[in-house]
């Protein structure tokens, strides 16, 4: 197969967002409703949807947003050149949860579709693709243990098979008041010696399973 | 309840049930339209509105085609409300 290349990379954990290996936001104080909506004023685009958006998906987004920021990948390509490849192993059972208590009590049975929306982790897929002006290939796998192989073939197989030119790839995960997000925005080719090649060992140094 | 503290306590309602973050009662014009140019809510918008009407106010809408009239406006919302409590 053909190599890729990474054009930028987001972490989000902790309290901290790190984009292409600097700390731009530190607020490890913060309560993660808190820590969200400094992220959201981090990446500074009004976009009065993410406050409708479930914890899960207000993550991918944000991390999306600044991942593409300085970047070519609104712009640079039409939307059926663009995808988005992402996992987690908790798929979207925060928000599952939630839902599950809304109707638990055939008294008090009032599910919220704005809540409902949101139970499945393809939708956080659909967000970032809205905002992103993605039209190709998307989706969202669920793994027991982040498959960085996989991640990295399937990209990969999409690209040689001329199905999209770039692609925000990675792991979104919300369970409970664990979080994390590590975004790729990938490229099929380089003009840049500051794209590196997509392999294994580069996704292992930008991320390792918390 | 007076129709206009009903107003406004939907007003505040609305913000709350649908997230409007920022959005403050005294920002939303009771004559607005609440969806298309208005306050732009959207489809799960109006499905939120139909669960805060049987919630809040025990209202059940019986005919969907209603619909569309009912949530016209804050001022219509009222309406319906003070006219089938």
């Amino acid at each position: 197969m053909n190599p890729i290349f990474c054009t930028s990379q987001v972490l989000i954990r902790n309290g901290q967002v790190w984009k292409n290996g600097h700390l731009v936001l530190n607020k490890p104080e913060l309560a993660n409703a808190d820590f969200l909506r400094a992220c959201y004023d981090l990446a500074a685009t009004p976009y009065p949807k993410f406050f409708k958006m479930d914890n899960l998906c207000k993550l991918a987004w944000v991390g999306a947003e600044l991942l593409q920021q300085d970047t070519d990948f609104m712009h640079g390509y039409a939307p059926e050149e663009k995808g988005i490849i992402l996992q987690n192993s908790a798929s979207s059972l925060d928000t599952d949860i939630k839902h599950a208590e809304s109707i638990a009590s055939a008294d008090a049975y009032f599910p919220s579709p704005a809540v409902f929306v949101y139970t499945l982790p393809n939708i956080t897929a659909g967000e970032i693709c809205i905002r992103q002006q993605i039209k190709g290939s998307s989706a969202f796998f669920i793994f027991d243990a982040f498959d960085a192989d996989f991640l990295l073939e399937q990209t990969k197989i999409y690209m040689d098979a001329g199905r999209m030119k770039a692609c925000i790839i990675g792991i979104a995960e919300w369970i409970g008041n664990q979080y994390e997000t590590c975004l790729l925005l990938v490229e099929k080719e380089s003009d840049s010696a500051t794209k590196k090649e997509l392999t294994p060992h580069f996704i292992q140094t930008v991320y390792t399973p918390s | 309840m007076e129709k206009q503290t009903l107003i406004e306590k939907l007003k505040g309602q609305i913000i709350t049930q649908l997230n409007l973050e920022g959005m403050k009662p005294e920002d939303i014009d009771a004559e607005a339209s609440l969806f298309g140019d208005g306050l732009g809510l959207d489809s799960i918008d109006a499905l939120e509105l139909i669960v805060l009407l049987e919630k809040e106010y025990g209202i059940k809408i019986e005919d969907p085609k209603e619909g569309k009239k009912i949530f016209h406006s804050v001022n219509t919302l009222a309406d319906y409300i003070l006219a089938n409590q």
